[in-house]
């Protein structure tokens, strides 16, 4: 098989001049990953800067009302920068030093991956440019004002649909032009190998913890993991520790936009194989292979891909992948900021509106959300709505 | 053949002429105009791009050509119908050239088929990696020959990766950037093409910012084909396109044929 595939999955579609910038971190990859030296140095920023490890809440509040399994989260939201995002920056971000990198690109959707982006640039030393889409800057003001802030640039992109895939675009170009001095830290389990599988080994450090938490807390694994699902990154660090766990039932959640009627950005749920951005998996296209216009109410969630590994569990039916509509999201965000004092992203609210649906399942059971994000970023165009 | 016609240039010390068009834009008629009048003045091979959403290794003009024709409501099946028509009168070579979703969509076996039906001679996968032997071996299996990219970023290890799936063609590029880029470095390009020639017998074609004279005259004697793309894209978008591209194109083919 060829490399960087997860069943039919995956691959390194991508223009030739990346080829050897792919290959390059590919082999330091490989190389660094059992490092005890660079284990140790990301160890410390996770511990020290990010604020790891999350805590793993019974939300006792929330069970009652939901009547069913115990309720638990993941707290993610709590991590510095305020999303699993930065699992993988900080990651990423030492790779490139170790490249010899000293410029940084990513794109961005709901700003969150460009703020993580331009944290640990700032804190290393790093030149840093975000693309995003014209779309959402306007509805993550306050994350373009961030970035900004911490000293890195916002680069808006007009054309396509002026979102998350276009920033991906003018991100990939930015990188073919510049490849040899640039790193791309791409923000989700998505794009050519090895991306998928750095970004997953990245953010797989909430997956490891909340296998011990669980053990500590109820003394035995989850029965349900659940997390939405945009590129996949913060599932995909959720999940992968489980896999191999059969009978740990895995959730992911994409998001359906307004209604069954709508294109929304549910790309397994809704979407074909195909290539898109680097990688053959599952995305939301027409009969000819164009990509289509998605809709979602959450700017990070709004993406006509997904991360192949997702799309591989998906095909093997190891993962479930369930679709859940802008208004029940929305109906989870107040919910659990009333019941348990906790505002959520948007993408986040999508994974706890599942809970809704599992009201049957036993007293017994332990059910965890990834609690990717904490909800500031959505409160300017919560407030709007 | 496309690599026998590239062969017989090299014979002769021949460069030849390799224009770069969108499909359907700026609309149909003048793209079957523009498409004629290329074949007209000696195009040795075309390269036709066949507009996708999200063209990752295209500059802006080139971007806005593909959104332009998608606009216009551009369709595979009526497409091939319109190049069958061309084919009909005209011997000139075309290839299609773009996106791996494009030619995967509903299959690519299906694409192939119906892509050799119409006439067109071979494919060139903008990001379809040398890694994909299958996909290229399909594709040769329905009588369609393949375009090899290779970037001044390939180390020769891929290269000759690439070499062994027996590409008809390669098509060097001139620079780390997007198509229309201004960014040639002319030394690098001719050292990089000699190096090139030194590995493989493959006919080279060479396309990436290529827009003047003074670039055919520095690129011609180290290379079997000049692309121009972005440069003639643009003369398509003026309220004169096709007068445009031929005022634009005949200093150019000058230089092509200047000994
Ligand atoms: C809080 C939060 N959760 C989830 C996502 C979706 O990304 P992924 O599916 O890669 O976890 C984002 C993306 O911006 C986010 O900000």
């Amino acid at each position: 098989m060829n490399k960087g595939y997860y069943g039919k999955f995956g691959g390194i579609f991508i223009p030739e001049t990346l080829s050897f910038a792919l290959r390059e971190l590919d082999t330091l990859y490989q190389d660094i990953k059992n490092d005890t030296t660079f284990n140790n140095e990301l160890q410390d920023i996770y511990i020290h800067y990010v604020g790891r490890p999350s805590p793993l809440y019974f939300a006792e509040k929330y069970t009652e009302n939901i009547g069913g399994p115990k309720i638990w989260f993941k707290r993610e939201d709590l991590n510095h920068t305020g999303a699993h995002k930065i699992n993988n920056t900080v990651g990423q971000a030492l790779l490139a030093k170790k490249l010899g990198k000293k410029r940084i690109i990513a794109e961005t959707g709901a700003g969150q991956h460009g703020v993580a982006t331009a944290t640990i640039c700032a804190k290393l030393g790093l030149e840093c440019v975000i693309y995003m889409g014209e779309t959402d800057i306007q509805r993550q003001e306050l994350n373009v004002f961030k970035i900004n802030t911490l000293g890195a640039k916002v680069v808006p992109v007009s054309s396509g649909t002026a979102t998350l895939k276009d920033a991906l675009n003018e991100s990939i170009r930015d990188w073919v032009t510049n490849v040899e001095n640039t790193h791309y830290i791409i923000g989700s389990v998505t794009g050519p190998h090895p991306y998928p599988e750095i970004v997953r080994d990245f953010n797989s450090i909430s997956g490891k913890e909340l296998k011990d938490q669980s053990i500590e807390r109820f003394e035995k694994l989850p029965d349900m993991v659940i997390a939405c699902v945009g590129g996949g990154s913060n599932a995909m660090g959720v999940f992968a520790p489980f896999v191999d766990d059969l009978n740990v039932e895995l959730v992911g959640i994409e998001a359906g936009g307004v209604s069954d009627s709508d294109i929304g950005s549910a790309s397994i749920n809704d979407g074909s194989i195909g290539v898109l951005h680097g990688a053959k998996t599952m995305i939301l296209q027409n009969n000819s292979g164009e990509i289509l216009e998605t809709s979602s109410i959450s700017a990070g969630l709004d993406y006509p891909g997904v991360g192949p590994e997702h799309a591989y569990l998906a095909d093997i039916d190891r993962a479930k992948y369930k679709k859940v509509f802008d208004s029940q999201a929305l109906d989870a965000f107040y919910k659990v900021s009333r019941l348990e004092g906790i505002i959520p992203a948007l993408e986040t609210a999508h994974a706890i509106a599942y809970l809704e649906e599992l009201s049957d399942i036993n007293k017994d059971k332990n059910v965890v959300v990834n609690m990717s994000g904490r909800g500031d970023k959505d409160l300017y165009s919560v407030m709007s709505l | 053949m496309i690599s026998e016609r590239f062969k017989e240039l090299r014979k002769h010390n021949l460069t030849g002429f390799v224009p770069y068009l969108v499909a359907n834009y700026p609309n149909k008629d003048i793209f079957d105009e523009a498409l004629a009048a290329l074949s007209n003045m000696g195009a040795d091979l075309i390269e036709i791009g066949i507009p996708f959403t999200d063209p990752i290794a295209e500059g802006k003009t080139i971007e806005s050509a593909h959104h332009a024709s998608l606009k216009n409501g551009f369709n595979l099946t009526n497409f091939l119908n319109q190049i069958k028509n061309f084919k009909n009168r005209f011997d000139t070579h075309i290839v299609a050239m773009g996106y791996a979703n494009s030619f995967l969509n509903p299959s690519i076996e299906e694409v192939s088929q119906k892509s050799r039906e119409a006439g067109f001679d071979g494919f060139l996968i903008v990001d379809m990696p040398y890694e994909e032997t299958d996909t290229f071996k399909l594709i040769k299996g329905r009588d369609l020959e393949f375009i090899q990219l290779v970037a001044p970023t390939s180390t020769q290890e891929n290269i000759e990766r690439g070499l062994s799936n027996n590409p008809s063609l390669i098509y060097y590029i001139t620079q780390r950037g997007v198509t229309g880029a201004n960014n040639l470095d002319l030394t690098e390009v001719q050292n990089n093409l000699k190096d090139l020639q030194k590995i493989t017998n493959v006919p080279i074609i060479t396309g990436f910012g290529i827009k003047s004279s003074e670039h055919i005259k520095a690129f011609k004697d180290y290379t079997d084909g000049i692309v121009i793309g972005s440069a003639l894209i643009e003369c398509l978008a003026n309220s004169n396109p096709i007068k445009s591209m031929k005022d634009f194109l005949a200093p150019i083919l000058e230089e092509l044929k200047n000994e």
